[in-house]
Protein backbone atom coordinates (compact mmCIF):
# COMPACT_ATOMS: atom_id res chain seq x y z
CA UNK A 1 0.00 0.00 0.00
CA UNK A 2 1.69 3.34 -0.99
CA UNK A 3 -0.12 6.61 -1.08
CA UNK A 4 -1.44 9.63 0.54
CA UNK A 5 -5.11 7.98 -0.90
CA UNK A 6 -4.70 5.49 1.15
CA UNK A 7 -4.52 7.54 4.48
CA UNK A 8 -7.40 9.93 3.62
CA UNK A 9 -9.43 7.14 3.65
CA UNK A 10 -8.44 6.53 7.00
CA UNK A 11 -10.84 7.99 9.71
CA UNK A 12 -10.48 7.58 13.66
CA UNK A 13 -12.82 5.62 15.56
CA UNK A 14 -14.15 7.07 18.57
CA UNK A 15 -16.80 6.68 20.93
CA UNK A 16 -17.10 9.23 23.82
CA UNK A 17 -19.47 9.50 26.35
CA UNK A 18 -20.76 13.01 28.43
CA UNK A 19 -23.32 14.05 30.97
CA UNK A 20 -25.61 16.52 29.57
CA UNK A 21 -29.09 17.60 31.44
CA UNK A 22 -31.07 15.24 29.81
CA UNK A 23 -28.57 12.16 30.44
CA UNK A 24 -25.58 10.84 28.75
CA UNK A 25 -24.31 12.36 25.00
CA UNK A 26 -22.83 9.76 22.89
CA UNK A 27 -20.43 10.50 20.27
CA UNK A 28 -19.05 7.89 17.58
CA UNK A 29 -17.74 7.28 14.79
CA UNK A 30 -20.20 5.52 11.90
CA UNK A 31 -17.94 2.48 12.02
CA UNK A 32 -17.56 2.06 15.50
CA UNK A 33 -21.67 2.76 16.08
CA UNK A 34 -22.34 0.37 13.00
CA UNK A 35 -19.94 -2.61 14.85
CA UNK A 36 -22.04 -1.95 18.16
CA UNK A 37 -25.09 -2.67 16.27
CA UNK A 38 -23.50 -5.12 14.91
CA UNK A 39 -22.46 -7.08 18.09
CA UNK A 40 -26.13 -6.13 19.48
CA UNK A 41 -27.56 -8.04 16.62
CA UNK A 42 -25.25 -11.21 17.17
CA UNK A 43 -26.19 -11.50 20.77
CA UNK A 44 -29.87 -10.93 19.88
CA UNK A 45 -29.56 -14.05 17.76
CA UNK A 46 -27.45 -15.90 20.08
CA UNK A 47 -30.08 -15.30 22.85
CA UNK A 48 -33.28 -15.65 21.27
CA UNK A 49 -32.02 -18.98 19.02
CA UNK A 50 -28.56 -19.65 20.04
CA UNK A 51 -27.27 -18.77 16.58
CA UNK A 52 -23.28 -18.47 16.57
CA UNK A 53 -20.47 -17.43 14.24
CA UNK A 54 -18.90 -20.09 13.04
CA UNK A 55 -15.22 -19.89 14.66
CA UNK A 56 -12.35 -21.90 15.27
CA UNK A 57 -9.88 -21.62 18.19
CA UNK A 58 -7.54 -22.73 20.24
CA UNK A 59 -4.13 -24.87 18.76
CA UNK A 60 -6.56 -27.98 17.34
CA UNK A 61 -8.25 -24.77 15.97
CA UNK A 62 -11.64 -26.85 17.22
CA UNK A 63 -15.32 -25.24 16.23
CA UNK A 64 -16.14 -23.10 18.94
CA UNK A 65 -20.00 -24.53 19.45
CA UNK A 66 -23.08 -23.52 21.14
CA UNK A 67 -22.39 -25.03 24.04
CA UNK A 68 -19.15 -23.41 24.31
CA UNK A 69 -20.56 -19.83 23.85
CA UNK A 70 -23.39 -20.12 26.49
CA UNK A 71 -21.05 -21.91 29.39
CA UNK A 72 -18.35 -18.97 28.88
CA UNK A 73 -21.24 -16.36 28.51
CA UNK A 74 -23.65 -17.66 31.65
CA UNK A 75 -20.53 -19.62 33.26
CA UNK A 76 -21.21 -22.31 36.06
CA UNK A 77 -22.60 -20.57 38.61
CA UNK A 78 -22.15 -24.19 41.02
CA UNK A 79 -19.27 -26.47 41.35
CA UNK A 80 -21.32 -29.37 40.59
CA UNK A 81 -22.17 -29.39 36.53
CA UNK A 82 -25.75 -30.76 36.81
CA UNK A 83 -26.47 -28.28 39.39
CA UNK A 84 -24.48 -25.37 36.56
CA UNK A 85 -26.41 -27.12 33.89
CA UNK A 86 -29.73 -26.89 35.71
CA UNK A 87 -29.30 -23.14 36.85
CA UNK A 88 -28.90 -22.65 33.49
CA UNK A 89 -31.86 -23.91 32.94
CA UNK A 90 -34.27 -22.40 35.40
CA UNK A 91 -33.33 -19.40 34.65
CA UNK A 92 -33.24 -19.51 30.90
CA UNK A 93 -35.74 -16.91 30.25
CA UNK A 94 -33.92 -14.12 32.71
CA UNK A 95 -30.71 -15.44 30.76
CA UNK A 96 -31.60 -15.02 27.47
CA UNK A 97 -33.99 -11.73 27.25
CA UNK A 98 -32.92 -9.85 24.43
CA UNK A 99 -35.12 -6.53 25.32
CA UNK A 100 -32.27 -4.67 26.76
CA UNK A 101 -30.11 -5.87 23.24
CA UNK A 102 -33.35 -4.68 21.31
CA UNK A 103 -33.87 -1.42 22.82
CA UNK A 104 -29.44 -0.52 21.98
CA UNK A 105 -29.77 -1.84 18.72
CA UNK A 106 -32.36 0.74 17.69
CA UNK A 107 -30.31 3.24 19.35
CA UNK A 108 -27.74 2.71 17.49
CA UNK A 109 -29.77 2.03 14.09
CA UNK A 110 -32.84 4.52 14.33
CA UNK A 111 -31.23 7.71 16.91
CA UNK A 112 -29.83 10.56 15.22
CA UNK A 113 -29.28 12.50 18.52
CA UNK A 114 -27.32 10.03 20.55
CA UNK A 115 -28.46 11.10 24.05
CA UNK A 116 -29.20 8.09 26.30
CA UNK A 117 -31.31 8.72 29.97
CA UNK A 118 -28.63 7.64 32.52
CA UNK A 119 -31.26 4.61 33.29
CA UNK A 120 -31.05 3.16 30.28
CA UNK A 121 -26.93 2.64 30.77
CA UNK A 122 -27.43 -0.76 32.31
CA UNK A 123 -29.32 -1.86 28.84
CA UNK A 124 -25.68 -1.05 27.63
CA UNK A 125 -23.99 -2.87 30.07
CA UNK A 126 -26.45 -5.93 29.44
CA UNK A 127 -25.91 -5.82 25.70
CA UNK A 128 -21.98 -5.31 25.62
CA UNK A 129 -21.10 -7.12 29.11
CA UNK A 130 -22.25 -10.39 28.03
CA UNK A 131 -21.16 -9.86 23.97
CA UNK A 132 -17.57 -9.59 24.39
CA UNK A 133 -18.37 -13.89 25.02
CA UNK A 134 -19.71 -14.59 21.27
CA UNK A 135 -15.92 -14.42 20.82
CA UNK A 136 -13.96 -14.21 23.70
CA UNK A 137 -13.07 -16.74 26.54
CA UNK A 138 -13.39 -14.66 30.11
CA UNK A 139 -9.50 -15.93 30.78
CA UNK A 140 -6.21 -15.68 28.64
CA UNK A 141 -5.25 -12.44 26.76
CA UNK A 142 -6.05 -13.05 23.30
CA UNK A 143 -9.35 -11.26 23.99
CA UNK A 144 -8.91 -9.13 20.93
CA UNK A 145 -10.26 -5.89 19.32
CA UNK A 146 -13.70 -6.33 19.89
CA UNK A 147 -13.60 -6.93 23.33
CA UNK A 148 -11.62 -3.85 24.09
CA UNK A 149 -14.13 -1.49 22.14
CA UNK A 150 -16.95 -2.79 24.37
CA UNK A 151 -14.93 -2.44 27.07
CA UNK A 152 -14.03 1.03 26.29
CA UNK A 153 -18.14 1.80 25.14
CA UNK A 154 -18.91 0.45 29.21
CA UNK A 155 -15.66 2.46 30.84
CA UNK A 156 -16.94 5.41 29.16
CA UNK A 157 -20.51 5.27 29.88
CA UNK A 158 -19.83 4.35 33.73
CA UNK A 159 -17.37 6.93 33.46
CA UNK A 160 -19.95 9.50 32.08
CA UNK A 161 -22.97 8.66 34.75
CA UNK A 162 -23.44 11.12 37.73
CA UNK A 163 -21.45 10.80 40.84
CA UNK A 164 -24.84 10.12 42.83
CA UNK A 165 -25.93 7.41 40.55
CA UNK B 1 -29.95 -9.02 51.48
CA UNK B 2 -29.78 -10.68 54.92
CA UNK B 3 -27.31 -10.35 57.97
CA UNK B 4 -24.64 -13.17 56.68
CA UNK B 5 -24.49 -14.62 60.42
CA UNK B 6 -28.40 -15.78 59.20
CA UNK B 7 -27.56 -16.83 55.94
CA UNK B 8 -26.84 -19.97 53.89
CA UNK B 9 -26.73 -18.49 50.25
CA UNK B 10 -24.03 -16.72 49.29
CA UNK B 11 -23.36 -15.29 45.90
CA UNK B 12 -19.09 -14.48 44.81
CA UNK B 13 -18.10 -12.81 42.39
CA UNK B 14 -14.91 -14.09 40.53
CA UNK B 15 -11.88 -13.00 38.85
CA UNK B 16 -11.41 -13.14 35.18
CA UNK B 17 -9.62 -11.57 32.41
CA UNK B 18 -12.37 -9.33 30.90
CA UNK B 19 -14.10 -7.16 33.43
CA UNK B 20 -12.66 -3.98 34.24
CA UNK B 21 -12.66 -2.52 37.60
CA UNK B 22 -14.72 0.82 37.09
CA UNK B 23 -17.79 -1.50 35.60
CA UNK B 24 -17.62 -3.79 38.54
CA UNK B 25 -17.77 -1.00 41.19
CA UNK B 26 -20.69 0.51 39.23
CA UNK B 27 -22.88 -2.81 38.58
CA UNK B 28 -22.04 -3.48 42.76
CA UNK B 29 -23.44 0.16 43.25
CA UNK B 30 -26.41 -0.28 41.16
CA UNK B 31 -27.70 -3.90 41.61
CA UNK B 32 -25.91 -5.23 45.15
CA UNK B 33 -26.58 -1.88 46.76
CA UNK B 34 -23.01 -1.23 48.14
CA UNK B 35 -21.85 2.09 48.83
CA UNK B 36 -18.95 3.51 46.41
CA UNK B 37 -16.19 2.38 49.29
CA UNK B 38 -17.71 -0.73 49.96
CA UNK B 39 -17.78 -1.72 46.37
CA UNK B 40 -14.75 -0.75 45.14
CA UNK B 41 -12.77 -2.38 48.38
CA UNK B 42 -14.63 -5.74 46.89
CA UNK B 43 -13.99 -4.85 43.46
CA UNK B 44 -10.32 -4.96 44.53
CA UNK B 45 -10.53 -7.56 46.39
CA UNK B 46 -12.04 -9.71 43.73
CA UNK B 47 -9.00 -8.28 41.51
CA UNK B 48 -6.04 -9.46 44.19
CA UNK B 49 -7.80 -12.48 46.06
CA UNK B 50 -9.67 -13.87 42.98
CA UNK B 51 -13.08 -14.14 44.81
CA UNK B 52 -15.26 -12.16 47.22
CA UNK B 53 -18.43 -12.45 48.58
CA UNK B 54 -21.11 -9.61 47.28
CA UNK B 55 -24.45 -10.77 48.86
CA UNK B 56 -25.72 -13.17 51.47
CA UNK B 57 -28.70 -14.68 51.65
CA UNK B 58 -31.42 -17.16 53.67
CA UNK B 59 -32.97 -18.90 50.33
CA UNK B 60 -31.83 -20.18 47.45
CA UNK B 61 -34.18 -18.28 44.59
CA UNK B 62 -32.90 -14.54 46.23
CA UNK B 63 -28.95 -15.86 45.55
CA UNK B 64 -29.82 -16.78 42.35
CA UNK B 65 -31.49 -14.56 41.46
CA UNK B 66 -28.39 -11.63 41.90
CA UNK B 67 -26.37 -14.35 40.14
CA UNK B 68 -28.83 -14.00 37.38
CA UNK B 69 -28.77 -9.98 37.18
CA UNK B 70 -24.62 -10.36 37.46
CA UNK B 71 -24.03 -13.14 34.77
CA UNK B 72 -26.31 -11.00 32.21
CA UNK B 73 -24.09 -7.96 32.47
CA UNK B 74 -21.13 -10.14 32.07
CA UNK B 75 -19.96 -10.38 35.44
CA UNK B 76 -18.71 -14.09 36.61
CA UNK B 77 -20.89 -14.69 39.75
CA UNK B 78 -21.57 -18.20 41.28
CA UNK B 79 -23.65 -19.38 44.14
CA UNK B 80 -22.02 -21.00 47.23
CA UNK B 81 -24.09 -23.06 49.65
CA UNK B 82 -22.96 -23.30 53.97
CA UNK B 83 -23.61 -26.76 55.09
Amino acid sequence: MTGEAVWTDVSEDYFRAVLVPDGIALSMSANVAAVLANQAGKLIRFLETGEIERRRTGLLRRLVSQVDVERRMFPDVYRARAEADAFRERHAAALRDSAAAHRVRAWLTDTVDYIVPTDAVDDWLATFGPARFLTAPRTGTKSGMTVAWLNHVQHALVHALPQTH
Amino acid sequence: MTGAADSRWRVELVNDDVNIVCVVVHLLRTHCAFSESDATRLATEVDTRGRAEVGAFTDQGSAEELAVTLQRRGLTAVVRHDG
